[in-house]
């Protein structure tokens, strides 16, 4: 019996955010994230006209597309707890973590997006940066975003900071379509969708296979780390939970002895 | 040359990234899972064989 409790705790422990389904699921990131390299670097052929610097666009689509779909699920879930958050038993508290979680997600990816593509940039177009419709687009995407993390932050009572923060994601949104179709609407550097539909690809053959899997895999690893990153939202809530907890019960236990309390001085001042 | 030097930094950039932001998530979960003494009412639990309180996705 003794020898088994260490062995629980440290079970416990060690697993904190984690259950068998992500386990299943980060094993599986891992392993095709591997596959991303190799296909990405060795087995893709060179471009026509890109020659090697093609092999950025299996990086920088399918982080691209995380940060989209990250921002689009952050979007509905803050719509969610605005329409049907105060029906609910937990105050749309679930919808929101669903929001936060996406949304840093998307910040993450969004990040990612503005360095691979600023390296891409430099080998085709000569320069890292250009303040283009789709490039600046994305910058303010990312920089709303980081205004929303930031948003949530701000300490009130959590109905109030998870409204405050539904409302802010949603402002952040009309974004999104501005910048997905910029390189139709405005003049940009930036090339048209290669994949904005399968059935009539811009690209064929074993760079459209090795990019569909990418961006299958990166979907995996971004499943993963929204998952974790909802329950340690999850856990910063009963931490919080928790500490007020504590706070009135230190304040409850003043009042009880009033011969040490603060008030009962100032009173008798 | 000058463009694989540039692709294995952009690979590098990105693996690497997605490996820190990962271990960040994890160490946050565990260190909050420590603070709130979750781990405490596992061994509590398994000594006195009750039913102990764990997050609902153990």
């Amino acid at each position: 019996m003794n020898s088994a409790i260490p062995e629980t705790t440290s079970q416990f422990a060690r697993s904190a955010t984690a259950s068998i389904p992500t386990r299943v699921l980060g094993c599986l990131a891992v392993a095709s994230l591997a596959a991303v390299a190799l296909l990405g670097l060795v087995v893709s052929p060179r471009d026509v006209n890109q020659g090697e610097a093609v092999r950025f666009m299996y990086l920088h689509l399918p982080v691209i597309w995380i940060a989209y779909a990250s921002f689009v699920l952050a979007a509905v879930a803050s719509a969610l707890l605005l329409w049907k958050g105060a029906a609910r038993p937990d105050k749309g508290r679930h919808y929101d973590r669903l929001a936060g979680a996406a949304a840093e997600v998307g910040v993450f990816f969004t990040a990612l997006t503005i360095i691979t593509g600023a390296m891409w940039g430099r080998l085709t177009w000569g320069v890292y940066w250009q303040w283009d419709a789709r490039l600046t687009t994305t910058a303010i995407m990312f920089v709303s975003y980081l205004g929303y993390l930031a948003l949530r932050q701000i300490p009130a009572e959590p109905v109030v900071r998870s409204k405050r923060a539904a409302i802010a994601s949603l402002l952040a949104a009309v974004n999104l379509p501005l910048g997905h179709y910029s390189v139709d609407w405005g003049v940009t550097l930036h090339q048209e969708a290669s994949l904005s539909s399968l059935s009539d690809p811009l690209i064929t053959g074993d760079m459209l296979v090795v990019l569909v899997f990418s961006v299958m895999s990166f979907t995996i690893v971004a499943a993963w780390l929204m998952v974790h990153r909802y329950r340690v939202i999850r856990l910063e809530e009963i931490f919080e939970e928790e500490g007020l907890e504590t706070a009135l019960a230190a304040r409850r236990a003043e009042v009880d002895q009033p011969g040490e309390s603060g008030l009962e001085t100032a009173g008798a001042l | 040359m000058e463009s694989w030097g540039m692709i294995l930094t952009g690979y590098g950039i990105v693996f690497g990234a997605l490996l820190g932001y990962a271990l960040v998530v994890l160490r946050r979960g565990r260190r909050l899972v420590d603070q709130l003494g979750l781990g405490e009412l596992v061994t509590e639990a398994a000594e006195v064989g009750e039913h102990h309180e764990e997050p609902p996705w153990t």
